[in-house]
């Protein structure tokens, strides 16, 4: 199935689409079995999300779930908690030796590796941004000379994990990962939005990675409008408590 | 004529009456860096001289014309012709014509180093200088027309006068600390803060709850809980400014001093907003060209670390990028589809941030 189509079909069950795409999209897999069959699966996959929590609706509806599912793929969160059996796992090495180690390397490599990278790489489309675009940035070095960096651009690192990836996994063992993958991570979709926004307030409220980092981190958001203070002449500014939404160019 | 002079030299002598006595070093080492813009005999803001050519550094709402006439404390009369502007940080270049340097000292900016919270200030108003204290230096500050996000200093002061834009700001040793860019919004309801009623007498003044409207009519903003230092402040409202920090303002004198009058203020060319799913800043947009889209960066990435340091929202993206000079090299690391990559590029800057007027740009008439 073209990959694209599959996204669409995604934004359609999770209802991110208008309705006119709703209907066009509707009417264009509507002779096709295999994508009916997606868009089935994506909406039930809904419909059991929404029975496995008390979510409210329209944080299942909008395009965070999505989002959240695409860009964690389907990587498991936690790997399983060995605890004691590390020890007889050792010794089980030592007694299959060679041949058991030759049997894993034998394996195919979709069974060592988290499903996230798989299903990742099989959508490779952006997540759809909704953010206004045009910003007069130019760019020029120190001397004023336009900035060309081109020459210097490098080949991305990718993490280890992703080169594993297997390309034959048939789209129901997907949909099904992604099904155990959405309910997985639908903890950290709600975690998420109780996440505090960028405005710190309290040190000693949080963890010690956070305080690692909290000397530079702003004890004040202010927005500094275009339009000027009747009283005193000068920009108005205003403090934000929230700047989840605030786009920073730089 | 007479009215301003009468005007100006009344900010800069009797103005002294109006500071507590352990500030007047201070002024007598500031005033010979400043010169009080004037328009049709009334001081409108000041100008601060950062070179012995006669550079001038203010902040734009002063200037209302290409050039503009200002007096220096030595009574020096000289007319201030504009040079450049930028944008971002609302400052501009000041040239004074027949320019001689006894007419004033060369300020000097207070290391970027230095420590900045609950720091004593004198604020330089149109008025003439009044006591303040830089109570915050660790606030960020982002201009909704800019999109772009800078170090900000929080000052309160008491402001006697209608104007405080762009007063200028020294340190106990007669540094430059800043010039005012904004102030508090005095009409908006902001129940968290206390506002603390004017009193017209020295004594400690009432403090009602609940915030309404802080400025309640009066030249100053709403205050805020700020009780604990009212013994250090007169008995007039007061204003909650915000100045750029050190290292911008050190930024922007250097490049105003540059042959070009210049700015570079450190981009790569990309917005980004918070993720509320993940810790990180969400790319919005990669300007085409910029060094970001130049090295691969795309829309939709998340940017979860720079250089060595992790990045938990767009702030945290901002204060990695204003710590960069022009020309350094930067690593950004993000996720894109639950992988992880890696990027190396060099820092570019804005070029639209900056106005440099055209050299046959008419002169309008000079006002005074």
């Amino acid at each position: 199935m073209n990959k694209k189509l599959e996204d669409k079909l995604a934004m359609l069950a999770f209802g991110d689409l208008s309705p006119e795409e709703t209907a066009r999209l509707e009417q264009e897999v509507a002779g096709d079995p295999k994508a009916v069959m997606v868009l089935r699966e994506y909406r039930d996959m809904r419909n059991g999300l929404k029975a496995l929590h008390d979510i409210p609706e329209h944080q299942l509806s909008t395009e965070r779930l999505r989002h959240a599912v695409l860009n964690q793929g389907l990587k498991p969160k936690t790997r399983p908690q060995l605890g004691w059996l590390w020890m007889p796992a050792v010794a089980a090495v030592f007694m299959f030796g060679v041949v058991f180690v030759r049997n894993m390397h034998q394996q195919s490599p979709l069974a060592g590796v988290g499903s996230g990278a798989s299903f990742a790489q099989s959508n490779p489309t952006p997540v759809a941004m909704n953010e206004p675009m045009g910003d007069p940035f130019e760019y020029a070095t120190a001397n004023g000379d336009v900035l060309s960096v081109a020459a210097t651009r490098p080949a991305p690192k990718v993490m280890a994990a992703s080169n594993h990836v297997s390309r034959h996994r048939s789209d129901s063992r997907l949909i099904s990962d992604l099904k155990a993958q959405v309910a997985m991570e639908f903890d950290n979709v709600y975690q998420a939005d109780i996440v505090p926004q960028p405005r710190v307030s309290s040190v000693a409220s949080r963890s010690k990675p956070e305080r690692e980092t909290a000397s530079s981190a702003p004890s004040t958001i202010v927005m500094i409008g275009t339009s000027k203070d009747a009283n005193t002449g000068a920009q108005k500014a205003t403090e934000v408590d929230s700047a989840g939404d605030v786009i920073v160019g730089g | 004529m007479l009215l301003s002079a009468v005007s100006v030299g009344w900010c800069l002598s009797n103005g002294l009456q109006a500071l507590p006595k352990q500030d007047e070093p201070v002024w007598q080492i500031a005033k010979n860096s400043v010169a009080m813009i004037m328009r049709q005999g009334v001081v409108t803001g000041e100008a601060v001289l950062i070179d012995k050519s006669g550079l001038f550094l203010a902040n734009q709402s002063a200037i209302s014309t290409p050039n503009v006439q200002a007096r220096m404390a030595d009574g020096t009369n000289i007319v201030l012709d504009w040079r450049a502007t930028d944008v971002p940080t609302q400052t501009v270049l000041l040239q004074a014509e027949e320019w001689a340097p006894e007419h004033g000292t060369v300020v000097t900016l207070r290391p970027p180093s230095a420590k900045l919270a609950k720091l004593p200030v004198l604020v330089v108003l149109p008025s003439g200088p009044v006591r303040g204290e830089l109570v915050d230096g660790n606030v960020v500050g982002y201009l909704s027309s800019s999109k772009r996000s800078f170090p900000l200093g929080e000052v309160r002061f008491e402001a006697s006068t209608q104007s405080v834009a762009g007063a200028l700001l020294f340190d106990e040793g007669g540094h430059l600390v800043g010039l005012l860019n904004a102030t508090l919004a005095t009409q908006e309801p902001q129940s968290k803060f206390v506002h603390i009623a004017g009193p017209k007498s020295g004594s400690m003044p009432p403090i009602s709850l609940g915030g309404g409207n802080g400025g309640g009519g009066s030249p100053g903003n709403n205050g805020k809980n700020i009780a604990g230092n009212m013994n250090q402040f007169g008995p007039a409202d007061f204003t909650t400014g915000y100045t750029v920090g050190p290292e911008v303002l050190r930024r922007v004198v250097s490049g105003f001093l540059s042959p070009t009058h210049k700015v570079l203020h450190p981009a790569i060319g990309i917005q980004c907003k918070y993720d509320p799913l993940t810790p990180g800043a969400l790319i919005t947009l990669v300007k085409d060209g910029s060094p970001a889209a130049l090295a691969g960066i795309q829309v939709g990435d998340l940017i979860v670390r720079m250089d060595e340091r992790p990045i938990k929202n767009q702030f945290d993206f901002a204060q990695v990028i204003e710590a960069k000079d022009v020309g350094d090299s930067l690593t950004i690391t993000v996720m894109r589809f639950a992988t992880s990559h890696t990027f190396n590029l060099t820092v570019g800057t804005i070029q639209k941030a900056q106005v440099v007027p055209d050299p046959a740009i008419s002169k309008s008439e000079t006002g005074g």
